[in-house]
């Protein structure tokens, strides 16, 4: 209990008190929110790391601690990388530190709660903080951006109420074990079965996955740097990852159908979202696209439901969240030194940015799964887990659409840092390797951009911070062993529906 | 019988949300749609002959109080839906100067 | 007195001169503000009786400075409940309410019991009355923003205006 209201006090106080001060003192909010973020990243890395610690430090269940490392480095990242944003280009900082603090108290609480009442109370406090901040502008793409998150968002929000609804009627309890322990006694109860269908739908618009992905390109492409990075590594993961597993994992069990509408949700939006990527003009639009397109990839593998599928999703779901927001946050530092982020009006930075250029360079190659990387070792237990529970094919279109990511990430690197103009003079001459050196050539840059500086200190932390957790998991390899964790990681998603996995056709032997 | 009617304006709202070109139709889809569940909520609680959940001393079934609660607090959050929702729509006017959102996409 | 005296007050040139709307219902909102707050207050103070406990009470409190700010106008109701005041009700009911929570799990095993007058019931009262600041602080702040926005012709579109706009 104790646990609950410190990762949800922290913030909630912190939102307030921003609010009252943030008038007379203009440095509290940002400070508060900074050190809401280090004190919450604290707490919740010794609450995963060290399951045996006392219920201060304990959630629910590994899956939680894992979400709540992940949202709460969200949380600092952002806020220590808004100090100078927000301030080049919004003219109210209390504002916006109260919202992000207030999304904040709705996710933990959400990642916190072992009842649906209160995940949907937590819920819309986290959905309401993330549609103001997507139109926090005001420029008119955002508010447009805002206004289509905000009415599909509480349409979802709304269908998962009704599932609730549904769930309460025929269960008359509200709290996931009490439901959990009905489902197993009758597991094909019709009314239960329309919540489930409910449920998911609203899971998966708030996800932003291909059926529902309508408001994805335009809230993550207009919103603020530090927000699109918050909302799609944290927050959309949250609201909409979190609750589907929490759902159909451990309060259903998965069966073929469940596995199959995953499987295929997925599948199209790794497919659609890698390809629309590749003919975006806006840095973080491109980003949005490539964020629908990975959410299809930890969607497929929670969806095969084997051991090594699950433990796959979480890893890839860990080096998402640290290698998307810092593609965000590079291209926000673009905005930020230059003043747009429209691919066809930059080029040639790698000179005056060697700094971000480095950081993304990185943050691409993670993305695209090359070897030393995170993004490696999440694509290649993906692929794996595909090839082990018998689907070939699948794990042939993730590798090819793994390709394309490849071709987007450095896409936008090449327009954004490698290119000088003109463009095509200089490759109508030149051979294979000096097409290929071009990529890895400092050009001189274009005369109007002589002037343009790195962003200052407070910006550059946060992307040293993921560049260099990005090495994370080949550093700790030597340290991991391979079965314990796909077992223990397969345990996390049993404990309610042992009986309902074995029955899986799919579920093959352990490595 | 009765919680079909709660579905009926559960898809009214619905069909406002999804149909209507004027944003302000689309806000008050999602009113409605946000009054009808919660009617629908609300159904959930009734017993037979019963009496309000206040402690009573006689032998009544009382209906059940937490579909009751869960109403009161989806309202609260409704009406912090709803202001940020008229806010945006203002918003919206002032830089677009219509309300309808075919124009909105045209001028894009 | 003569018959004119009498009813200069009540002439209608003189009172459409005033902003706000007429006579009658500024008497009318003159004799319903006590009740309408007073109500809100009893909603307050005994929702923990019923079940909508502080928001209510919010809600109706707010609403008497509604009837104020449509009876008479945003000016006249800004200066019995000004916006700045408003932002700081608001963020101190919301601290206050955590407050609370944290010394009903610290303090008390149990913060809540059934009695039924304000100290006897525990905690939940003092909870009911910050939620009650908190939300009627908004839902004024609300409704006193949206009340200052005109529509201007400009330039042959019509366009929102706010009507004081000052540089923070």
């Amino acid at each position: 209990m104790s646990s609950i209201s410190l990762f949800v006090a922290l913030p909630f106080v912190g939102a307030f008190s921003a609010a009252l001060l943030g008038r007379s003192l203009p440095w509290f909010p940002g400070i508060a929110s900074i050190f809401s973020g280090v004190v919450l990243l604290f707490m919740a890395l010794a609450g995963f790391l060290i399951p045996s610690l006392p219920s201060a430090f304990a959630s629910p269940d590994l899956f939680s601690s894992l979400m709540l490392v992940i949202v709460n480095s969200a949380l600092f990242l952002s806020s220590l990388y808004s100090l100078a944003f927000i301030d080049r280009f919004f003219t109210s900082k209390m504002r916006f530190y109260t919202l992000l603090l207030l999304s904040f108290t709705g996710a933990n609480g959400m990642l916190l709660t072992t009842d649906f009442f209160t995940l949907f109370i937590f819920l819309e406090l986290l959905s309401f903080s993330a549609y103001a901040l997507v139109g926090f502008s005001a420029e008119r793409n955002a508010l447009r951006a805002s206004f289509k998150y905000l009415v599909m968002g509480s349409t979802a929000s709304l269908m998962i109420l009704l599932g609730i609804a549904f769930l309460y009627g025929r269960t008359s309890s509200l709290s996931f074990s009490v439901i959990s322990s009905f489902l197993q006694i009758h597991p094909h109860d019709p009314g239960c079965t329309v919540a489930l269908g409910i449920l998911i739908a609203g899971a998966l618009v708030k996800l932003g996955i291909v059926p529902f992905h309508g408001w994805v390109s335009d809230a993550y492409g207009s919103a603020p740097a530090p927000i699109s990075a918050a909302l799609s590594g944290a927050i959309a993961k949250v609201a909409g990852l979190y609750l589907l597993i929490r759902i159909v994992f451990h309060i259903w069990g998965i069966t073929p159908q469940l596995s199959a509408i995953l499987i295929y949700c997925g599948l199209f939006s790794a497919i659609i979202g890698s390809l629309l990527a590749l003919i975006q003009e806006d840095m973080q639009r491109t980003y949005a696209w490539s964020t629908i397109s990975q959410k299809g990839y930890i969607l497929v593998a929670f969806g095969l439901a084997t051991p090594l599928g699950l433990f796959a999703a979480l890893l890839h779901l860990f080096s998402h969240a640290l290698f998307k927001p810092l593609l965000f946050l590079g291209s926000g530092n673009v905005k930020y030194s230059v003043g747009t982020t429209n691919m066809k009006r930059l080029g040639g930075l790698s000179r005056q940015m060697p700094f971000t250029c480095a950081s993304m360079l990185i943050g691409s190659l993670s993305a695209s799964g090359v070897p030393p990387l995170n993004g490696f070792w999440s694509k290649l237990c993906i692929i794996l887990a595909c090839f082990q529970a018998g689907f070939p094919l699948l794990a042939l279109t993730l590798i090819l659409v793994s390709i394309v990511t490849l071709g987007y990430t450095f896409r936008v690197m090449k327009l954004v840092f490698f290119r000088q103009e003109p463009l095509l003079e200089k490759f109508a001459s030149a051979g294979f390797f000096q097409w290929l050196m071009t990529f890895f050539w400092k050009d001189s840059p274009q005369t109007k951009f002589l002037s343009i500086k790195e962003p200052p200190l407070s910006m550059k932390i946060p992307l040293l911070f993921l560049a260099i957790f990005s090495f994370g998991m080949t550093l700790l390899l030597p340290f991991v062993h391979s079965a314990d964790l796909q077992k223990k990681s397969g345990e996390l998603f049993l404990y309610h529906s042992e009986e309902s996995l074995s029955s899986y056709p799919f579920s093959g032997e352990y490595r | 019988m009765i919680y079909s009617l709660s579905l009926l304006l559960i898809l009214i709202g619905l069909y406002g949300i999804i149909c209507k070109k004027n944003v302000v139709k689309i806000i008050l889809g999602i009113i409605i749609m946000e009054y009808g569940i919660n009617l629908f909520i609300l159904l959930l609680g009734w017993r037979k002959e019963a009496v309000a959940p206040i402690l009573d001393l006689s032998k009544n079934p009382v209906a059940d109080p937490v579909p009751q609660a869960m109403v009161l607090t989806v309202i609260a959050a409704g009406l912090g839906l709803v202001s940020l929702m008229v806010a945006l729509a203002i918003r919206l006017y002032e830089q677009y100067g219509t309300f309808d959102t075919t124009k909105m996409k045209e001028e894009e | 007195m003569t018959e004119e005296s009498l009813f200069e007050s009540a002439k209608p040139e003189k009172t459409l001169q005033e902003p706000g709307m007429d006579l009658g219902v500024k008497r009318a909102a003159t004799w319903l503000r006590g009740f309408f707050f007073l109500f809100g207050f009893y909603c307050t103070l005994y929702g923990h009786r019923i079940p909508s406990g502080g928001f209510d009470g919010g809600i109706i409190v707010a609403c008497t400075f509604i009837l104020l700010m449509l009876a008479w106008g945003s000016h006249h109701a800004h200066m019995k409940l000004g916006k700045l005041v408003a932002w700081n009700l608001q963020g101190i009911g919301a601290l206050l309410f955590f407050i609370f929570i944290g010394i009903a799990v610290s303090f008390f095993p149990s913060g809540f019991s059934s009695g039924s007058m304000l100290f006897q019931a525990g905690l939940i009262p003092w909870m009911n009355i910050s939620i009650a600041l908190t939300v009627g602080a908004s839902l004024f702040m609300v409704f006193s923003i949206l009340a200052e926005l005109r529509v201007k012709e400009v330039a042959g579109k019509r366009i929102l205006l706010s009507r004081t706009r000052k540089k923070r």
